[in-house]
């Protein structure tokens, strides 16, 4: 009996695997069927095909007495539906203090520290972000070049 | 071929001057990238952010017997790191001697004839050099108005 079962089981597993699933046969002639085509979020290797690139400036130029300097970096994204890019601009260490080779130090802050895309789908993207620096701060300081670095970062969020 | 030699050779300073520096790209939820930002010594319209400005009176003026007189100048200057203004003060033919219309002469010697800023960023710093004429060359003078010309040399120093 054991033997019987498992011989079954064994030829409705092959059936299985083998039979294409075949949702609806059309005998009739003029009968019609229906059937569904529906894309994947991944692509015929297995990546997943959402994802996004924030393209990064290497160096931002201020130029001298400058109190308030745009920059841009863009973004590129292709994502689920109410999703997008926010990406963050900021100081890591929180000083915000740009210093020269001597030590001197430069005070700045940041204007649109950050920007969310207009939606899941955006191509090359531009956004601005702003170094502010005061007149004060420029007055007080001893001509030399100062720098600091920023940390861009990136991530997916409900739009 | 000198020709084409310069005309690939201008493509390639053009593509060099067009395409902007991306130093990073973020692909990856969470991911971060760092740019640097960075002051030029120059302002945006090119001119060079460093300077100084040595105020000179026009006119100064000697009281009949004043043996010691004090006069002023002062310094603005917004230089590199490490670096002042030094002012020296001489007589333009070093004669020392002032004259008037009828050509009589009064003989003077200056003191304090250097003067260096204190930093590389100051505001109207004032420096006091001295004009001394001696007792016996007011005593021994005809009572007019003498003059003379004074040079002052600006120059940048480390200090």
């Amino acid at each position: 009996m054991k033997k019987i079962l498992a011989v079954a089981l064994a030829l409705v597993m092959m059936l299985a695997v083998s039979v294409p699933a075949f949702a609806v046969d059309i005998a009739a002639d003029g009968g019609t069927g229906e059937s569904v085509v529906r894309t994947s979020t991944q692509n015929e290797d297995g990546e997943e095909a959402a994802g996004f690139t924030v393209s990064i400036p290497a160096e931002n130029i201020v130029p001298w007495d400058a109190t308030s300097t745009d920059f841009q970096y863009t973004v590129t994204s292709q994502l689920a539906p109410n999703k997008a890019v926010r990406v963050d601009v900021d100081d890591p260490t929180g000083d915000l203090l740009m210093t020269d080779t001597n030590g001197l130090t430069l005070a700045y802050w940041i204007q649109n520290s950050f920007a969310v895309m207009d939606g899941p789908v955006v191509d090359a993207q531009a956004c601005t972000f702003t170094v502010c620096v005061d007149t004060e701060a420029w007055d007080a300081a001893p001509v030399s070049a100062y720098s600091d670095t920023l940390t861009f970062t990136a991530s997916i969020v409900d739009v | 071929m000198k020709k084409l030699l310069a005309m690939a050779l201008a493509v390639v300073m053009m593509l060099a001057v067009c395409v902007p520096a991306f130093a990073a790209d973020i692909t990856t939820d969470g991911g971060t990238g760092t740019a640097i930002i960075k002051t030029s010594t120059q302002t945006a319209g090119g001119e060079d952010g460093a300077g100084f400005t040595v105020t000179i009176p026009a006119e100064n003026t000697i009281y009949w017997d004043a043996q010691s007189t004090s006069l002023t100048y002062t310094v603005t200057s917004q230089l590199g790191p490490n670096t002042g203004v030094q002012v020296t003060v001489d007589d333009t033919d070093k004669a020392y001697v002032m004259t008037d219309e009828n050509d009589y002469t009064l003989a003077y010697t200056l003191a304090d004839t250097t003067g260096i800023t204190t930093s590389p960023v100051v505001n109207a710093q004032a420096f006091a050099y001295t004009v001394n004429v001696a007792e016996a060359a007011w005593n021994a003078a005809v009572v007019s108005e003498y003059a003379d010309e004074l040079t002052f040399t600006a120059e940048l120093v480390a200090i």
